[in-house]
């Protein structure tokens, strides 16, 4: 296990491949493989990348390398087994085109075990707001670069608050010009500056 | 290639802090350093604070700078209001007005802002970025140029006056994100007579060990290509000195005339 969780940080996608398969002959348990395994992988990542120890090419390679070896996992564990840290809908706000940021948050958060709907761009409130009554998430999280835009993230919690969904999930903010002062006004849950954060932030709204 | 300097932008924590006490020795300070630095326009940007005083702000800044230079500045901003109350309080011709662009959010603006730039007879910046997304290929993105051209050609914009951005992303997320960009900006040369092209440096190195290094390689890549503009941190004197190096090694600079002169004065590093 040791080898592998150093392959998915070291982004070897296929050494990482090779010592899962190699743990799961040798009647490695599945479950343990992910928690213990790929999960540590990846808190280790993201604490190197904080540290500047690790940059982001390397962070994209690992959460691949992590995905990668998820998948091969997934087929031994049942249905309920599957460990899933929690939900998360995710999108960029309305007027806004930004989606670099928003994507490695996605990936870190999905090789953190977080099952994640992407919305993608430009995403009015109300299409949040489906998607939120669509699949129940623990965590709405939204992104917005510009001071223009970062407005719509007001106006897709209100779209919450009116749809009677507020209570139902917890909204996380972040992007360029968003700040935690910006979030608290708005009514937001938690603001997260980078993607290492913003996984430890979802863990920590769902763990509630 | 026009030097513009970048260090006037709200998302930046210095001047946002300068900007959030309305300093204006800030401000002027930085206007004049990047100045002396070898910046021949500066961008000036309100943004990163609040949508609620981006306009009284960016006509704040402008004329905190104009009060103590006539330095052409490129009026920054994603709210189409802030430039327009901007330009209206600038004093001078040469100018820039950032930007228009083709998503949904900026397609209303952007006839106002044509219209501005045209009366004014002053440059506009054209952004590469579709009506949903950047464009992948540099194909797509010259495609995006070809749209705003039109219509800015309808709206009596001279093509030496309008400035496409063939967008950088960083190149830690997008291995090609540099070529496309400097593909772009020679599609652009070739499709659309006339036309120029502006870049920013800064993102290409975002999320990487010693940017420096990555914004000189690409500092020098553009300037190969014949980019018109570049928008930089022009009180980096390495930086600066790739720069004169590379217009000396491109051909851009008569008998290396700028190169001797900025080494006698001592600023190549």
């Amino acid at each position: 296990m040791r080898e592998m969780i150093q392959a998915i940080v070291e982004g070897d996608g296929d050494k990482a491949l090779q010592e899962t398969e190699r743990a799961l002959a040798q009647g490695a348990n599945p479950l343990d493989l992910v928690s213990n395994g790929v999960l540590a992988a990846m808190d280790e990542v993201g604490a190197r990348w904080r540290q500047g120890d690790l940059f982001i090419p390397e962070v994209i390679i690992a959460a691949e390398a992590a995905k990668e070896v998820m998948a091969v996992v997934k087929p031994h564990l049942s249905e309920d087994e599957v460990p899933t840290a929690g939900k998360v809908v995710i999108g960029t706000v309305k007027g806004d085109i930004h989606d670099i940021g928003k994507n490695i948050v996605k990936m870190m958060l999905e090789a953190g075990g977080f099952q994640v709907f992407d919305l993608g761009v430009d995403i009015p409130p109300e299409d949040f707001v489906e998607a939120v009554t669509r699949w129940k998430p623990d965590v709405l999280g939204m992104s917005a670069l510009l001071t223009v835009t970062m407005l719509a993230m007001r106006d897709t919690i209100d779209a919450l608050e009116k749809a009677e969904l507020r209570d139902s999930t917890k909204v996380v903010v972040g992007g360029a010009c968003v700040t935690s002062a910006f979030a608290g006004t708005i009514g937001a849950d938690g603001y997260a500056a980078d993607a290492a954060s913003a996984v430890d932030l979802c863990r920590q709204l769902c763990s509630r | 290639m026009i030097v513009v300097g970048e260090s006037l932008n709200g998302t930046l924590a210095g001047p946002q802090r300068a900007i959030l006490a309305h300093n204006e020795a800030w401000i002027q300070q930085m206007a004049l350093d990047q100045i002396r630095c070898g910046a021949q326009m500066l961008d000036v940007n309100s943004g990163g604070i609040s949508q609620d005083r981006e306009v009284e702000d960016l006509v704040w800044m402008v004329e905190a700078i104009q009060a103590v230079a006539q330095v052409p500045l490129v009026l920054d901003s994603s709210n189409a209001k802030a430039i327009e109350a901007a330009a209206k309080v600038y004093r001078g011709k040469s100018l820039l007005l950032s930007s228009i662009s083709v998503e949904r959010r900026n397609l209303e603006s952007a006839p106002a802002i044509l219209s501005l730039a045209s009366e004014k007879g002053c440059g506009v910046v054209a952004l590469c970025i579709g009506p949903q997304a950047i464009p992948v290929t540099a194909q797509g993105r010259l495609a995006i140029a070809n749209t705003l051209y039109e219509m800015a050609m309808t709206r009596g914009i001279t093509a030496e006056n309008l400035y496409f951005d063939p967008i950088v992303s960083p190149v830690g997320t997008q291995a090609q994100a540099g070529t496309v960009a400097l593909e772009t900006t020679r599609l652009i040369k070739e499709h659309l007579p006339g036309a120029r092209t502006i870049v920013g440096v800064s993102n290409i190195s975002y999320g990487l060990p010693r940017r420096k290094l990555l914004n000189g390689a690409f500092l020098a890549m553009l300037a190969a290509a014949g980019v018109d503009a570049c928008i930089v941190d022009v009180r980096d004197l390495g930086l600066m000195s790739i720069l004169r190096a590379a217009q000396a090694v491109a051909g851009q600079d008569k008998m290396c005339k700028d190169y001797i002169r900025a080494y006698r004065a001592g600023s190549l590093q």
